[in-house]
């Protein structure tokens, strides 16, 4: 058509089958979606850091369209299961009605979705980095899948923590609960999703249920200060904003470089609405900012753009 | 083979005829996009294919850029949305040097949405952009809620809407003008009647409805500038109402079409619209949900004069009985 020439489609609108739902933690569910034909060849491309936006209702329901917007969700892997079909994870934590009727729905029923949406994590060039990833609550997905990708080019230097209120929020994803009393900070494979990658983890509990008591930049705090790491670190981060900010906060202090996954009240997800504004410095000058938009300028953006001053935590 | 192009023959003439006329300007069909969703230019295009719309209609541009308001912008409420974006946009220099080139690539007429704190920057920037041979059209936006001087206090008062109006038609005699009303008013027929009097070609109508949402445990607005505009299928038996209303007491007699749109979301909707009175919608709200609903509305419109055997559209634009 009268497009311009050079364009290829990166995303569209796509059916999708349940084709696995399990528990994650209290109140939180892996679903695995179901892509095959167009939708496996869009979602083939999808990077860590990408999301979808889930309908949560049936779509061409007019008379009762409850509710009305769709939800985003983290890409938590892509699983290819075969040349023409693959599936998506997507990790979510039940906190209203969108998330109440993903998790009523049941292996073989549909869900409409539009992705691969926003950009993604940019790997460190030198595979002797040492990474930081860092995941609290529902900010774990993307982490998930960036192990995934960071192992398949070849990283080995990964250390990943993961952060939860409470164990409970982890408990089914874990799969060794054995952490050393004495040595909480030695990173193992304790959760199922990032051993797939064999990526060692930290846990840390706020209220000190599981692994580390405290949050996770506490964790990373203590960690350093036992393995002072003499190769230049990376931070890959995602979660709330005020852990993210501290996370920033702290990489800043230890001149770190840190990449950081935003979560925002979207609307549309695809760069239309405008609703999921974030203030993001535009020159080396504070005073000149911009609103970007975290779905499609961000979700990942450098922690030292982000004005964090400017966010209501 | 003969009785074969016979059929594909009649079919082809039974087809009914969607195409609907904006003055001088034709659309092919009467669906088209509602400003402020569905971007500047092509941002849609994975996922609609925006050659088969009746019009596209961009985002409000104004003279200068603008940040926009401080988050949280939007909220959801039960059949709706509450928004207060406050127009940012990358104002009208950016514009006409990186989206205008790309809006010559629509094969559908192209329509930019305008808007400004004063007369003097609505005539400004509605004048750069009737130079643009390309632009089929300025639907001058003087209904924004959701920043302080940027159109609805324009749009609430009969005699600003006048004036407004009046300069800007004065400063671009030939292009197209759609004047975007504000349901937030008492009576839509008085300024509506006042934007016809003042030399507007169409009408768009309606834009949002003040609201807002409070948040009882931290005992603040939801929304980052207090209220915002409600849209969505909530507003849209509202909408509906005003629309049929500006219709049959000032439209229909002044011959001046209208754009109708509050909470469109199904073909039914939009042709409830057209019996009501309006010749072509806008689609907003559900664009940012369902953006493929723009191509399934126009397939349900073609399906509707089908059934009945109406063969234009235009044969029921404003038939309500």
């Amino acid at each position: 058509m009268n497009t311009p020439n050079t364009h290829t489609t990166q995303k569209g609108e796509f059916s999708a089958r349940v084709a696995q739902h399990d528990t994650f933690g209290y109140d939180i569910f892996s679903i695995h979606i179901e892509l095959v034909g167009p939708a496996f060849a869009t979602f083939k491309q999808a990077k860590p850091g990408q999301f979808v936006q889930l309908a949560c209702r049936d779509i061409s329901n007019y008379h009762c369209p409850t509710p009305l917007l769709r939800r985003p969700f983290s890409i938590a892997g892509v699983n290819i299961i075969s040349e023409e079909s693959l599936l998506i994870e997507v990790i979510y934590h039940v906190v209203g009605p969108g998330t109440k009727w993903l998790q009523d729905q049941k292996v073989g029923n549909k869900i409409n979705l539009i992705g691969p949406l926003g950009n993604n994590f940019k790997l460190p060039e030198n595979q002797d980095s040492q990474i930081f990833l860092i995941g609290g609550g529902v900010g774990l997905p993307p982490m998930f899948f960036l192990a995934d990708q960071l192992v398949n080019y070849g990283h080995n230097q990964i250390i990943a923590i993961a952060g939860a209120r409470s164990s409970k929020y982890l408990e089914n994803a874990i799969e060794n609960h054995l952490i050393p009393i004495q040595n909480p900070l030695e990173a193992n494979l304790y959760l199922k999703q990032f051993s797939r990658s064999n990526t060692k983890c930290i846990i840390a509990t706020d209220d000190g249920s599981l692994g580390f008591h405290g949050n996770v930049v506490q964790a990373l705090d203590a960690y350093l200060s036992k393995n002072p790491c003499n190769n230049q670190a990376q931070i890959f981060c995602c979660g709330p904003h005020g852990m993210l900010k501290s996370i920033a906060l702290f990489a800043q202090s230890r001149h770190i470089e840190c990449q950081v996954c935003m979560e925002a009240y979207m609307a549309c997800g695809i760069g239309l609405c405008q609703s999921c504004a974030v203030p993001v410095q535009t020159s080396s000058n504070t005073d000149e900012w911009q609103y970007k938009l975290v779905c499609t300028n961000g979700p990942v953006f450098n922690s030292k753009m982000i004005l964090w001053d400017k966010i209501e935590i | 083979m003969d009785r074969n192009n016979r059929e594909i023959k009649q079919k082809y003439l039974s087809e009914p005829d969607l195409s609907v006329t904006l003055k001088n300007v034709r659309l092919p069909n009467p669906v088209m996009t509602a400003s402020g969703t569905s971007g500047y230019t092509f941002e849609l295009r994975d996922l609609v294919q925006l050659d088969q719309l009746g019009g596209f209609i961009t985002k409000s541009i104004t003279l200068e850029p603008r940040k926009g308001n401080p988050p949280q912008r939007t909220f959801e409420t039960p059949a709706g949305m509450l928004n207060s974006i406050g127009l940012a946009n990358v104002g009208l220099e950016v514009f006409c040097e990186e989206k205008i080139p790309l809006l010559q690539r629509f094969s559908i007429p192209v329509f930019v949405n305008v808007a400004g704190k004063t007369i003097d920057e609505y005539v400004a920037v509605s004048q750069r952009l009737m130079s643009f041979s390309h632009i089929s059209g300025l639907e001058i936006n003087i209904s924004c809620p959701n920043v302080k001087e940027g159109g609805i206090t324009f749009g609430t008062d009969p005699k600003s809407v006048f004036d407004l109006v009046h300069a800007v038609r004065q400063s671009c005699p030939d292009i197209l003008l759609i004047i975007k009303l504000t349901p937030n008013v008492t009576d839509i027929t008085v300024t509506a009647r006042a934007a016809i009097d003042a030399g507007a070609d169409v009408l768009s109508m309606v834009n949002t409805f003040l609201g807002m949402a409070i948040n009882i445990h931290t005992r603040k607005p939801v929304l980052g500038a207090r209220t915002g505009g409600l849209s969505g299928p909530a507003i849209k038996p509202m909408a509906l109402y005003l629309v049929s209303r500006v219709y049959q007491e000032v439209a229909r007699e002044a011959n001046i079409p209208i754009i109708g749109m509050g909470g469109i979301s199904s073909a039914q909707d939009a042709i409830e619209f057209i019996l009501a009175g309006a010749t072509a919608v806008s689609v907003g709200t559900q664009v940012l949900i369902h953006p493929g609903c723009l191509t399934q509305i126009i397939q349900g419109i073609k399906n509707y004069l089908t059934e009945y055997k109406i063969p234009s559209i235009r044969d029921i634009t404003g038939s309500l009985e």
